[in-house]
Formats: C-alpha cells, sequence, structure tokens
C-alpha cells in the first residue's frame, strides 16, 4: 500500500509537470499541442503574433519563413517604429526551432514549435528556462510594416539589452 | 500683469484680513464682505465691461426659466433682490449662457450646467460695483468676470504670391502632389537653405513617414476656435465640416434644433450670426491655423495640412467655432463655443490663444472657483464624439511673451500646452517655456534667416491667399493636426483610448531637443540656449511616432534572477525627454506572475525591478510631462500622466534586440 501510495504521488507530480505552461500559470492559457510534426513546409508563410505569454499588448511581431530556411522578422517592441530583422532558422526533429539572425547574434533560445491542425496557428514555447508561451496566427505582413521601418540611425541605443 | 487698480476687489481683499473669531472661540471664519469676495471668478482686471457670468441657485434657476420662456429678450429674473441689482446696473440683457440642445440638455442639466447665466449691462457701470453688488445675493453662488483672451501669433502675417515662391518638382519626391509642400518645412524639413541657412534636416514633425501610414479621416471633427475660418478657401473648402440640416434647411432657421441657425460651418459666437474673416483688424490667424490642421492634401493646389488627407476627400474635417472678431472676443463666446464643439461631434479643440502671460501663475489662481470656462472644458472633455477616443482633446498654445512659463488656460494641469521651435529645431525666440509647457512643435521664427525669411509656418489666408506667420498659434495645430491623424490611425485599426491613454500617448512620442540647447541662438534677440533645456515640454511632436504608439504598446526588456537597471528613457520617443519619472505600478497578480518580491523604484531616468519568473505583463509607468513638477493646486507646472508599457522578462534576450 506504501508503495501504491509513492508511485501515485510520483505519476500525480509527473502529470502536474507536464501539463504546466512555461513562465505561464494563467489557467485560461490553453497548453500548446503536443511537439513534432512540424515541417519547413508547414511553417513557411507569414505569421502575426497574436498573445505573447498571455498578453496581447505589446510586441507586434510579424515573421516570415521560407523553404530555404531564411527568415524575416518585423518587430515593433523597443523603438518607435518596426525593426527587421534576417537571418537562418532550422527545424530539429519537427518540434524545435532554433535561429541566428544574420549578423550572427543566435535568438535567444530555441523554441519548442507546433502547428494546429488547420494550418493557421504556429505556438512557439521558449526553452532553457524561458518557457514563454508564444501564439502566432497565419497573416500576411501588412504594408503599414513594411512602411514602418525604422533606419539603425533612428534607433535608440542598442546597447541597452544583453 | 497689468498693474492693480483700486478696486472693489481690492476693498474685499483688505477685508478679508478682517476675519473674525468664532466667539465661541472655535474656527475664524470671513468677515461677510470675505465670504462674498469668494464668489468672485477672476477680477476685472483685463475683463470685458458691461457683462458678468452669474451661477445662480436652483429657485433662482427656475425662475429665470420661467421669465425668459416668456421674454426672449429678458432683462430681469423674476427674483426681486436680483432685478434690483438689475435694474441699478442698466441690465440689457439676461439669458442662459449654455444654450438648450434638445439632444443634450438632459447630459447639461445633470451637470447643473443651466444654472450659468450671461448678463449684460451698462458699459459705463463700475465693474467691480456691479460684480459685489451680485455676489451680495445669496441666489448668486457665483460671478464671473468676462476676462479678454488674445491670439498668440506674432506680428502680421506675410502673404505671399505663390508664383515667387519655388515650387516643388518630380526631383524633390514628395509624397504629395501639391506644389508647396517643398515649402513646409515643419512637416519635411530636408535642410534646404532656401528654407533658412540654419534649417536642420529632420527638424519637422515626420510627416512623411506618417502619411505613408495615414492621412485622415473625415470622422475626425477638430473645432478651431479663433477667428473665423475661410470655408470658401479652395485650399481647405473640401475639409470643412458640413452640418447638412442646415445646408439643406431654411435660412433663418435652426433645421437641426441645435440653437443655432445657419451653421452650416460652424457658428460666429461673437457676432452671433454668420462665420466672418473680413474685419479689419482680423489677421487670417483662424484660416491659416485651419490650414496647419487639414489644408486639403494632393489637390494640386497650394499647401498641405497634417491631417489633410490623400486627395480623396479624406482628410479630417474643420469645424469654425469663431470666438474672435477683429479684436472683439467675451468668455460668454468662447463658452458656447466649446459647448457647439461639443454637441455637434468635434472630439479636438484647437485653441491658438489664451489670457496674457503672467495674469494667472498657478492652477489655483487660474480655478480658484470653478469658472464657466472649467465647465465647458469638462463638458468637452466628457463628450464621447469619436469611435477611438472616450472624451474630447484640448490643446492651447503656450503663448509668444518669451515668458518662463504657460500662460493659461493652456498651463492648466490636464490642458496640453505647446511651445513653439523654428526650422533650426531650436526654440523660437518668443516663444514661452517652463513650467506649464508640455510639449513642442514648429511655429516658425522669421528672425532665423532674415535673408530668407522663410523660416515661419506657411498655410491658407482667407480669400484665397496663402501667406507665413509665426507664433506658438502655429505650433498648436501641429500637435492638434497630429492628435486627428491617430485618431483617424486609431480608428483604421479599430483601437481605442481614453483621453489620459492618448495624451500619455501624444506626450511620450518626441524627439529629443534638450541635447541641442546649448549656446546661443541669434534671432529676434540672442537667446541662451541652456534657459530652454527641460523647458520646452517634453521634446518636439513626431507624427510618425504618434502612429506607432496607436498601433502597438512600447515595450521594455528586462532579464530575470537579478535586479535590473533599466533606463526608461530608451523606451520613450526618441530618448532623453523633458519629463521626470515618478513611480511604477503593477497589479498584484502580475507581480506575483513574474516573481516581483518588491515594487519597483525610480531612480533618476532608472527603474530598479528584480524578476524571478519570465513572462510579460503591463506595467504602469507614472510620469510628468514637462518640467520637473506637476501642475495643480498651488503650483504650475507639468502635466501628469501614465503610459502602458509591456515588460518582457526573459533569462535571455537576443543581444541585437531581436525578438526571438
Amino acid at each position: 500500500m506504501k508503495h501504491i501510495k509513492i508511485w501515485s504521488l510520483l505519476a500525480m507530480a509527473v502529470v502536474a509537470m507536464t501539463s504546466c505552461g512555461g513562465g505561464s500559470d494563467d489557467n485560461d492559457t490553453p497548453n500548446p499541442p503536443a511537439g513534432g510534426g512540424v515541417t519547413v513546409e508547414k511553417l513557411a508563410g507569414e505569421w502575426h503574433l497574436t498573445l505573447f505569454d498571455s498578453n496581447k499588448q505589446g510586441g507586434d511581431v510579424y515573421i516570415s519563413f521560407a523553404a530555404d530556411g531564411t527568415f524575416e522578422l518585423y518587430q515593433l517592441a523597443y523603438n518607435a517604429g518596426y525593426d527587421r530583422y534576417t537571418g537562418r532558422f532550422s527545424l530539429e526533429n519537427g518540434s524545435v526551432l532554433t535561429g541566428v539572425y544574420s549578423d550572427n547574434t543566435p535568438w535567444a533560445t530555441s523554441y519548442a514549435c507546433s502547428i494546429d491542425a488547420a494550418g493557421t496557428t504556429l505556438i512557439l514555447t521558449g526553452q532553457n528556462s524561458d518557457g514563454i508561451i508564444s501564439y502566432y496566427t497565419k497573416s500576411a505582413i501588412p504594408d503599414d510594416v513594411k512602411n514602418s521601418i525604422i533606419t539603425k540611425a533612428a534607433a535608440t541605443d542598442q546597447t541597452r539589452w544583453l | 500683469m497689468t498693474k492693480c487698480k483700486f478696486s472693489w476687489i481690492a476693498l474685499a481683499a483688505l477685508l478679508l484680513a478682517s476675519c473674525t473669531t468664532d466667539p465661541q472661540g472655535g474656527a475664524i471664519v470671513d468677515s461677510p464682505e470675505a465670504a462674498i469676495a469668494k464668489k468672485l471668478i477672476h477680477t476685472s482686471d483685463n475683463a470685458v465691461t458691461g457683462e458678468l457670468i452669474l451661477y445662480v441657485n436652483d429657485d433662482a434657476a427656475r425662475s429665470l426659466e420661467a421669465v425668459c420662456a416668456a421674454e426672449p429678450m429678458a432683462t430681469r429674473s423674476g427674483v426681486s433682490d436680483i432685478d434690483e441689482v438689475l435694474y441699478e446696473i442698466g441690465a440689457t440683457s439676461i439669458e442662459r449662457l449654455f444654450v438648450v440642445d434638445p439632444r443634450h440638455e438632459e447630459r447639461l442639466r445633470a451637470r447643473g450646467m443651466h444654472r450659468w447665466y450671461v448678463v449684460r449691462f451698462d458699459e459705463s457701470q463700475d465693474l467691480d460695483r456691479a460684480a459685489m453688488s451680485l455676489a451680495r445675493l445669496g441666489a448668486i453662488e457665483r460671478v464671473e468676470f468676462s476676462q479678454k483672451i488674445e491670439r498668440t501669433d506674432w506680428g502680421e502675417p506675410r502673404v505671399v504670391d505663390l508664383e515667387e515662391l519655388r515650387a516643388a518638382t518630380r526631383a524633390d519626391n514628395l509624397p504629395f502632389n501639391d506644389p508647396q509642400l517643398v515649402n513646409q518645412w515643419h512637416y519635411i524639413n530636408t535642410g534646404d537653405p532656401y528654407i533658412s541657412s540654419h534649417a536642420r534636416a529632420g527638424a519637422d514633425i515626420n510627416a512623411e513617414a506618417a502619411w505613408a501610414l495615414e492621412t485622415g479621416n473625415p470622422d475626425i471633427i477638430v473645432a478651431v476656435l479663433d477667428e473665423g475660418v475661410d470655408y470658401t478657401h479652395p485650399d481647405l473648402a473640401a475639409n470643412m465640416w458640413i452640418n447638412e440640416r442646415e445646408l439643406n434647411g431654411a435660412t433663418g432657421a435652426d433645421d437641426d434644433g441645435n440653437g443655432y441657425e445657419d451653421d452650416i460651418y460652424g457658428y460666429n459666437f461673437v457676432s452671433d450670426g454668420a462665420i466672418s474673416w473680413n474685419d479689419p483688424e482680423d489677421k487670417g490667424h483662424g484660416t491659416h491655423v485651419a490650414g496647419t490642421v487639414s489644408a486639403v492634401n494632393n489637390n494640386g493646389v497650394g499647401v498641405c495640412g497634417v491631417a489633410g488627407g490623400s486627395g480623396k476627400s479624406d482628410g479630417v474635417k474643420i469645424m469654425s467655432c469663431q470666438i474672435f472678431v477683429g479684436k472683439a472676443n467675451n468668455l460668454a463666446s468662447t463658452v458656447r463655443a466649446i459647448q457647439y464643439a461639443a454637441n455637434n461631434g468635434a472630439c479636438i479643440l484647437q485653441c491658438s490663444w489664451g489670457i496674457e502671460t503672467g495674469a494667472y501663475t498657478s492652477d489655483s489662481a487660474f480655478a480658484s472657483v470653478y469658472s464657466s470656462e472649467l465647465e465647458a472644458f469638462e463638458y468637452f472633455r466628457s463628450a464621447k464624439n469619436c469611435a477611438a477616443l472616450d472624451g474630447g482633446l484640448i490643446v492651447f498654445s503656450a503663448g509668444n511673451n518669451s515668458g518662463a512659463m504657460s500662460g493659461y488656460p493652456g498651463a492648466y494641469n490636464n490642458i496640453i500646452s505647446v511651445t513653439a521651435v523654428s526650422a533650426d529645431g531650436l526654440p523660437a525666440w518668443y516663444t514661452n517655456y517652463g513650467p506649464g509647457c508640455n510639449v513642442a512643435a514648429p511655429g516658425g521664427d522669421e528672425y532665423e534667416d532674415t535673408k530668407t525669411r522663410r523660416s515661419s509656418v506657411l498655410s491658407t489666408l482667407p480669400g484665397n491667399r496663402y501667406g507665413y506667420m509665426d507664433g506658438t498659434s502655429m505650433a498648436c495645430p501641429h500637435v492638434s493636426g497630429i492628435a486627428a491623424l491617430g485618431l483617424s490611425y486609431a480608428l483604421k485599426l479599430g483601437k481605442t483610448f481614453t483621453v489620459d491613454q492618448y495624451k500619455a500617448l501624444l506626450l511620450t512620442s518626441v524627439n529629443d531637443i534638450n541635447s541641442y540647447l546649448t549656446g546661443t541662438r541669434q534671432s529676434y534677440k540672442v537667446m541662451n540656449l541652456a534657459d530652454y533645456r527641460g523647458k520646452m515640454g517634453t521634446g518636439t511632436i513626431d507624427a510618425f511616432q504618434v502612429l506607432m504608439g496607436v498601433r502597438g504598446t512600447r515595450c521594455v526588456p528586462v532579464t530575470t534572477g537579478s535586479q535590473q537597471t533599466v533606463n526608461l528613457q530608451n523606451y520613450l520617443g526618441g530618448g532623453n525627454l523633458g519629463i521626470k519619472f515618478s513611480s511604477i505600478e503593477i497589479a498584484p497578480e502580475d507581480m506575483a506572475r513574474l516573481g516581483i518580491a518588491e515594487n519597483p523604484v525610480i531612480f533618476g531616468n532608472n527603474m530598479l525591478i528584480t524578476c524571478t519568473k519570465p513572462g510579460s505583463i503591463i506595467i504602469k509607468v507614472n510620469m510628468i510631462a514637462g518640467g520637473t513638477s506637476a501642475g495643480g493646486g498651488a503650483s504650475i507646472g507639468g502635466m501628469f500622466i501614465t503610459k502602458e508599457m509591456a515588460l518582457v522578462a526573459r533569462p535571455k534576450h537576443a543581444s541585437n534586440g531581436g525578438w526571438l
């Protein structure tokens, strides 16, 4: 009985660990589907960030993934205009996305990724204790965004972050 | 401030010193005369003669309504002791200050605004004596002097023959085909020496980048409280607000029942009739500021306006609320104009005028007793006429006395007050600066380069003319126009703001001016630029930044696990803003979410914060916009604003700032 009780406790702990989101303990945020099965073909296209760690405000981000392993990213986040980044990405085992910017800066972390069955929702979950879950919806990058790129000279000091 | 003459008010002030002690040994109470003097709003200095504004009690209001209903040109109130005074001062009329508009009467009455009356009387009567006589009556709760106001332009307009100016060519590569856009450095400044040998590229409102995203929306109505706007001007006509029911109604009739007859493009509240612009003392001031807000863009003619559209009848609309006819103006006209703007759809009040600088030096002096003007401002602020904004926005010019403070009403703590810079990006010689000033915009300065004299603001003038003017009067409509442009973009994106959120957005969408304020500037006089540092408001307004602020919330990155020192200036506007941070607010559940054990601390421009968990939350950054202390009460100062920002806490960020 004692052993059964211990195994039950362990089983409960495993269930609890696998059902927690990364940095979010918000019960309203849907848990990402199980990883795997993502291909470059499914990933290719333009995506718009719609939810970042349960926060709909902040960080207007568009990402375009190409079949040749390159990406283009537009972000309205830390500056008074959109910053544009480019680089290369790779997809490992159909579930882990890593990347490096064109200036050889690696991404902050790698991301577990999944795409829903309809192919319209991309979910990225930060790895390496990042744990932030981001939801992207398949959406063309608007001209307004492409017309709002600020020049590097106009951006504030980029050494402000690590 | 003009020297005070001995007056009944001075007597009352002396009597204030003769407060008596309660015979029971309790608190000191005012003497009767002192108590009466407390009912007075403003002073007779610089006040219109033969006019006073009264706030009456409910009983008197009921009586007055009955009399005025029966006698359209009433000279009595139906209350015997009031009527005795009205007779003594030779009253020629008494009528409700805020007109009856059945669509809004219930809201107005709920605010008690139906109790304001304007009495006009023999102008030879001593104004102070008349005021005190009325203030002594128990039925009269407040007596307000009708303060004169003045336009805040400098000098006379310089009419130009556009043929004499260089016109734009294809090589200029401008976004619109208006031939004089090339000379409107205040929108797009290329540093062209044709404008001024001191012109600095980028010293403008960044209109070109903004116009790529938004040019205006005719659902946005800007009320221009000023001289009459020439609504026939070819470069304005298509963007004038039109009261369709009056346009299609009968002449001499109040077709829409809003209290005014034939108010097709607005109304002339001074003359109580048709909008005019031909008084010998008129300067074209109203037409000029209207052109800055919304001259028709891309029509192949003349000039551009900040929110003048793209050539498809899509500019924001101008409502002409005339409060000047030549030198004539009065408080009742101004108050009614504000009410009219609120009642007929305007969401921005554009006010390039004010009371003589220095007449008031604190908010409490300006608002010691709640005035009809403050009442009207609040009425406008609470009017929801734009789907993107939960109320009305009020923008004033700071004044042109080279004074070390803003003039009022602009200086009042919740009104935006605009200072002026020129084509060199530096303060114009005439601009007020310092406490009460919130933001800077192009106002021009013809003395920047006395050879070209083209560093003034170019806009429309009555009679199908164009011309240059200088002043915080010209700076103010740049801010109104940008506010209108931002709301147009908000409508397009389906975004909504409270008035306070939108003011914070506007005042933090600016570029650094303080870094340029060293050395001297030669203009009409030699200016020591260090005198202006930190005193021009938060910075020079940037239309593109406003649109980006409408589009998304600015983010602040922090790394989890250890205390972070974050320079918040790096995440506001173009950096180095004229603001003082006061505190950070975070909801308790969000503090728990990111494992923030203690409230972040503000130290200068820095936020000290420790997050132990990754995630993203919204923080509220409280700050003073313009100056180091907030206005209000016994102070004149900056505006207290709160800006929401998104805190992005992660164990690691990409070192180049990339999102992934």
